[in-house]
């Protein structure tokens, strides 16, 4: 209840401040850029794609590991699309084959 | 007798034994003594096989004084990457988790071989966890150390082997080479090691980490004691499917043939950059020694070197996704965090690497109906310190981890042979490779034999 007060009071108190003044402005800025910064880290499609292997492949990634898988995962990536870039013919064979 | 722990080469052991002139349990008891002394320093060994190795040399000697007939490495102590299984240990691949395996109840098939040869195991090295590592470090053993300066990396996987054949523990060791495990440490211990095509020696009963990247080899302080180890352990198995099936084809005898009619080109483009000095300068002397100028580009190395990245982390992935899921804490973490990054890696990426593979293959085969061997830089650094995290290259800062490995992986990616051969700069030596077509691992070993015999590459003696 008491944190629900203190988001009205919040509104209310940014909403009655003139625009034209300078601090409320930096204000304004920061927490907006503060915000658009933590919505664009939680919206980096790369957590959630191993949030969702993780859970799909039943791998724990725990919370401490997180960035370091995320780190080596976009260095895989990174390093596939310098082949994956690369054009082959359809009918280029993969290196194993399996000889019965 | 020249069976000095830091300066006996396996020839002169063996050599000395069949003549008599030591015996085995004499060049066993003196390779035990080293790793008694300097061990303490090095963290070479995670296991000495003291009992077994004494037993083997009286056996040996036995033979001797009945009048048998010895094997071309009678009593020469060898050991192995702790991947490798030696019956009654377990074989821990340099992990935590591996320690609760139940004892090997067979040795590994190069064992058995060199063992048949009169070579004496006498126990197994400290190496990367599975594997997935170039610096030599291990969390759950501590590092192997450098001995031209233990504060510094042996370089890895193959730590222990570096450590303890530079160190003079022994005369032999085996390591693997998934993408330069092998090679790495031979260039930053100053030591030479041969990465085989891929196929030519049996890995059966050794712990795997990328199946279609995984090479064994041998580690030694001379080229012909490689020559005589490779040679002992060729031969068709097939306990391992990817092994060649076809006749052994020794090496030592055509070692005196020399290089002066073989076409050597430097590679140039991707395998001239990012390196150090001491690399380039290292280069320059072995090429200038066999008056090579020809400079050849290798098409595409860089997507080579990421096609094997890519490869090595979802194969690896693969191999230890149920210990992921069930024992991922008891993972050195640097590992762990690699393998789980691979285990979501798309297939089709896989796929694509594999077609490239192929690709690249053939491309290098165009390449060596051009020229009989190809020269390369091993690292492009000298030793790190342990602990080290980055260097700084032309201003730019980059991981050591990662970059130890970017002149070996595009070439074991398509299983080129090679011997990674030592320059002896000051204060620290750094490797060549000499890369040569597939299944002309004799080419590449002629042209070491020659540049040892002039002077220019050599195991360098640490300083104790």
């Amino acid at each position: 209840m008491a944190k629900h007060k203190r988001a009205r009071r919040t509104r209310k108190s940014s909403a009655s401040r003139p625009p034209a003044q300078p601090a409320g402005s930096r204000t304004q800025a920061k927490s907006a850029a503060k915000s658009k910064k933590a919505h664009a880290a939680a919206a980096d499609p790369l957590d959630d794609f191993i949030k969702a292997a993780a859970q799909a492949l039943a791998l724990p990634v725990e919370a401490e590991w997180q960035p370091a898988v995320k780190m080596n995962l976009r260095v895989i990536l990174g390093q596939a699309a310098l082949f994956s870039e690369f054009s082959l013919p359809d009918e280029a064979e993969p290196a194993p084959i399996f000889m019965a | 007798m020249k069976t000095d722990k830091a300066a006996g080469t396996a020839a002169a052991v063996a050599d000395a034994v069949q003549h008599g002139v030591a015996t085995a349990t004499e060049t066993v008891a003196a390779a035990l003594d080293a790793i008694k002394l300097r061990n303490p320093k090095l963290n070479a060994f995670t296991a000495v096989t003291a009992e077994r190795a004494r037993k083997r040399a009286a056996a040996i000697d036995e033979d001797r004084a009945a009048g048998r007939p010895l094997g071309p490495l009678a009593g020469v102590p060898f050991a192995v990457k702790n991947l490798f299984d030696v019956k009654a240990l377990p074989t821990l691949a340099g992990s935590k988790i591996n320690r609760e395996r139940k004892p090997a109840t067979r040795d590994a098939t190069l064992i058995e071989r060199l063992e048949a040869a009169g070579a004496v195991l006498v126990g197994a090295l400290n190496m990367g966890e599975y594997a997935y590592d170039f610096t030599g470090e291990n969390v759950h053993d501590g590092p192997s150390r450098n001995p031209h300066d233990i504060k510094r990396m042996t370089g890895g996987s193959s730590g222990g082997s570096g450590s303890a054949v530079a160190g003079g523990l022994v005369p032999i060791a085996l390591g693997s080479d998934t993408n330069g495990s092998i090679r790495v440490p031979a260039s930053l211990c100053g030591i030479f090691g041969l990465k085989p095509t891929y196929g030519r020696l049996s890995r059966a009963r050794s712990f795997p980490f990328v199946s279609s990247l995984d090479h064994v080899g041998p580690f030694a302080r001379s080229v012909t004691d490689l020559a005589l180890a490779y040679d002992a352990m060729q031969g068709a198995d097939p306990d391992d499917p990817v092994c060649d099936d076809g006749p052994p084809e020794p090496a030592s005898r055509s070692l005196s043939r020399g290089a002066d009619r073989l076409r050597i080109a430097v590679a140039g483009g991707y395998f001239q950059k990012a390196m150090f000095p001491e690399a380039r300068a290292a280069l320059e002397r072995v090429a200038k020694a066999l008056d090579v100028k020809n400079e050849i580009e290798i098409p595409e190395a860089a997507r080579a070197r990421a096609a094997a990245y890519v490869i090595t982390a979802t194969e690896g992935a693969a191999l230890h996704l149920e210990r992921l899921r069930t024992r991922a804490r008891d993972f050195d973490p640097a590992v762990r965090d690699r393998l789980i990054a691979g285990a979501m890696v798309p297939a089709m990426l896989v796929n694509q690497a594999q077609k490239f593979r192929r690709w690249y293959q053939e491309r290098m085969l165009e390449l060596f109906a051009g020229v009989d061997a190809i020269l390369a830089p091993a690292t492009p650094c000298t030793a790190p310190l342990i602990g080290q995290q980055t260097f700084v290259l032309d201003g730019v800062e980059l991981p050591v981890r990662a970059n130890l490995g970017i002149y070996t992986q595009p070439i074991s990616f398509i299983g080129l042979p090679v011997v990674a051969v030592p320059v002896p700069l000051k204060p620290l030596p750094i490797g060549v490779q000499i890369i040569a077509p597939p299944w002309r691992e004799d080419v590449a070993l002629r042209i070491a034999y020659d540049l040892e015999r002039a002077g220019v590459i050599a195991a360098p003696v640490p300083k104790y």
